[in-house]
């Protein structure tokens, strides 16, 4: 029986801390070591920033590396937040015709090199096709359709567009109500809170701890537990959204706040695009259920008799011809492949010629 | 959670995995399943019964002998017995625990010790690994080769190339034995945070010689309770040859006939009765005889054949996809991407239980980590969790014998 006045000598306590230490350290070196081997985990790193109109943007002039068993792509974001090799100057060059592109991480190319992004892309068959076209590519990850009219307010029309190309993606829909930077109050759109930067200042906090920013760039073991945790906490939170389930078919019920909300925003987006002599292109990125199967969740339904938009979708391209092939990432966060940006590039290219979105408006 | 004895455990509604609920009856009355809002059709329905009901009958079963026998003292509460047959970690896919055993754990007080926490957590997650990782990973290969089923003709679609459908019996073989084997650890480890010392169910079933070597290390509590209340019952080997191999079979057979009311369970049960009658008449016995080395390792390779034979009997829908598998893996044993890709899920999912499994064996030690130096048990423990958290499958099935 061990007498109540019993100290571990100072000697054993030490070595016992040490033990504890090493076997701290060794359990999270071989964790990273065991992903690697055995299940290599996606470094999707993104980064963003508060800007001076309350929402988040790229932060400028950095350069991080996205890698999964797919693929390995470097991002180059410039000194203006925009995701290029070099800076933009705002005047338009002479004969040159400007698309300001506005979207999510779809919009900005994630997980393909920027050559091959569908953005640069369009503007590759249409410089081929005889047209002078620059890409400012002012998407920013997680944006939704409230932000992107900001973006295109406060940002996008410095540029002088002459064609906005905004990629819509389904999760606009909940973005757009989630942010609350714009409400509908009896069909008319208000402005509501003056700022939405989720994880902003959190992420600021982090990246004040020496280390963190490499860690998180490049250690599998820190990916994975913060996918875990976070996708466990998604689960447990109140209200968390019910599964993504294929929509059965074009919905024959008025539409959904969030459906009218989305719409409000593309209106206006249009509004001020028609104000400024830039037309408006939709790019409608289907949502991915399988490796054959995929829907367009535009609300078109919705938009029916409110406005008129101009929308590209690759659906029957990826439905018919590319039936098969891998046109979503599978083993990272799940954007265009390669081919399926090539191919949207080219539909796109192809309605804009075909329309003549490119000629200037007679004055 | 009920039991539909009649539909066999591989039909649809089981692999479907939508586990029909909270139900206690024995019915045969489709009015009362419409009631519950069960949907089953009338033409597979025979018997509802409760979940592990074979598990606890046969507890019970012993339990009334051995009392009969005057063994154990009939208890004098009835909580005690209630909470003999009712422990939860064995309730419904055992091991089948015997009264001298399990039940004067409950008449005295328990008490828990650090060693007995320390063996209670590793078998709990090494039970979770067996079962989440090596279990629900095989069924994917086990599934594609055993074939999706066709709705419109009542068959199996399977595919026919011999050395996928090979694989795919291999998988199966660490499918069930991680699954049920990882079950039983589960229960183990459970019952010893709670003072309780549960019976061996396995002990490295795939390292026997013999059908005989093989029925002493898989399924433990099922076989030996076979042995004692109905092998020797039935005269055991005191009758002369005839009336032994006469016993044996019989034991094995309604062995067999424990898991379902199937056919391939019958055949299974005769299978495995004919291989003990064969391996006596051929006078067979490495467990008791000193054979050479390589002698053994080719009677292990053998019996691990002869096991995994088993296991396709015990896993066909029909008599029919047991032909159909004879006939590919013979006349058609070529490979396939579809073959590499098996072998090498089997690899990857698999290697670390039959490296584990081959240590055991070599240290003669289903507990080698309490020998072990504190650094190996820690890698041991990385390795264990990390699979557990990064490659267990996210389409998790049922335990297989909860269908038993």
């Amino acid at each position: 029986m061990r007498s109540e006045s019993y100290q571990i000598p100072p000697k054993r306590r030490l070595r016992t801390l040490l033990r504890i230490a090493f076997a701290v350290a060794w359990s999270l070196l071989a964790g990273e070591l065991f992903l690697r081997a055995f299940a290599p985990q996606p470094l999707m790193p993104r980064s963003v920033r508060a800007s001076d109109i309350g929402i988040r943007t790229n932060t400028p002039s950095e350069t991080y590396w996205q890698r999964s068993t797919e693929v390995n792509v470097r991002v180059h974001i410039n000194s203006q937040g925009i995701r290029a090799d070099d800076d933009i100057p705002l005047e338009k060059p002479a004969g040159v015709k400007r698309i300001v592109v506005l979207g999510d991480s779809y919009g900005l190319g994630y997980e393909v090199d920027l050559k091959d992004s569908f953005a640069m892309q369009t503007a590759a068959r249409l410089n081929a096709a005889g047209e002078n076209v620059q890409i400012v590519n002012l998407s920013v990850s997680g944006f939704g359709t409230a932000e992107e009219l900001l973006t295109l307010q406060h940002r996008g029309l410095a540029f002088h567009p002459d064609l906005v190309l905004l990629a819509w993606h389904y999760t606009d829909l909940d973005d757009n109500v989630r942010s609350r930077l714009f409400t509908l109050k009896d069909g008319k759109l208000f402005r509501d809170q003056p700022t939405y930067l989720p994880g902003v200042k959190t992420r600021r906090r982090l990246e004040r701890i020496p280390g963190y920013v490499w860690m998180e760039r490049n250690c599998q073991l820190y990916s994975f537990i913060r996918e875990k945790t976070a996708g466990k906490l998604d689960d447990l939170m109140p209200g968390a959204p019910a599964v993504h389930a294929m929509p059965a078919a074009i919905p024959i019920r008025p539409p959904t706040y969030r459906e009218q909300l989305a719409v409000a925003l593309l209106q206006s987006i249009q509004e001020e695009c028609e104000k400024n002599g830039a037309k408006l292109l939709i790019f409608d990125v289907p949502s991915r259920f399988s490796r054959t199967e995929f829907a367009s969740e535009f609300p078109a339904a919705a938009a029916r008799g409110l406005a008129q938009f101009d929308v590209v979708s690759p659906l029957d391209e990826f439905r018919t011809n590319l039936k098969g092939e891998k046109l979503f990432w599978e083993h990272g966060n799940g954007h265009l492949t390669v081919i399926a940006s090539h191919v949207s590039g080219k539909l796109l290219a192809d309605h804009i010629l075909k329309r003549k979105l490119l000629d200037s408006p007679p004055r | 959670m009920v039991r539909v004895i009649g539909r066999g455990m591989f039909s649809e509604e089981y692999r479907g995995g939508k586990p029909l609920k909270a139900v206690y009856a024995l019915v045969d009355d489709e009015r009362v399943t419409v009631t519950l809002g069960i949907q089953v059709s009338s033409f597979t329905l025979n018997v509802i019964l409760p979940a592990g009901i074979s598990f606890y009958t046969f507890q019970s079963l012993a339990y009334t002998v051995e009392v009969f026998r005057r063994k154990v003292e009939p208890v004098e509460r009835y909580v005690t017995i209630a909470s003999y047959l009712s422990f939860f970690p064995l309730l419904v896919a055992g091991p089948i625990e015997r009264p001298t055993h399990l039940l004067p754990q409950f008449l005295r007080p328990r008490t828990t010790n650090r060693d007995m926490w320390r063996q209670g957590i590793w078998l709990i997650c090494w039970g979770l690994f067996k079962k989440m990782v090596v279990a629900d990973n095989m069924a994917r290969i086990v599934g594609d080769v055993f074939g999706p089923y066709d709705h419109l003709t009542g068959t199996a679609i399977i595919p026919h190339d011999g050395l996928r459908l090979l694989l795919g019996i291999y998988a199966f073989a660490l499918q069930i034995y991680g699954d049920f084997s990882g079950y039983t650890d589960i229960a183990r480890g459970v019952s010893k945070l709670f003072g309780f010392d549960v019976m061996l169910n396995f002990k490295l079933p795939y390292a026997a010689l013999s059908p005989s070597d093989f029925w002493r290390r898989w399924h433990i509590s099922l076989s030996t309770w076979l042995r004692d209340y109905l092998y020797i019952p039935l005269g055991g080997s005191r009758g002369g040859i005839f009336l032994t191999y006469r016993n044996l079979f019989l034991t094995m057979l309604l062995g067999g006939l424990w898991h379902g009311a199937s056919w391939t369970f019958v055949l299974w049960g005769a299978y495995h009765g004919a291989l003990l009658i064969v391996y006596r008449l051929l006078d067979l016995r490495p467990e008791d005889k000193n054979y050479p080395r390589w002698a053994n390792a080719l009677l292990w390779l053998v019996m691990l054949h002869l096991t995994c034979l088993g296991w396709l009997l015990f896993r066909a829908k029909n008599v029919a996809t047991i032909g159909v598998f004879f006939q590919s893996i013979l006349l058609h044993p070529h490979g396939s991407p579809e073959a590499l890709a098996a072998f090498k899920s089997l690899v990857f999912f698999g290697w670390l239980l039959l490296l584990f499994q081959v240590v055991q064996y070599a240290m003669k030690t289903l507990d080698p980590m309490a020998r072990w130096h504190w650094f190996i048990r820690l890698n041991v423990w990385i390795l264990v969790i990390m699979s557990l958290l990064a490659l267990a499958s996210a389409q998790g099935t049922e335990f297989i014998y909860f269908a038993f």
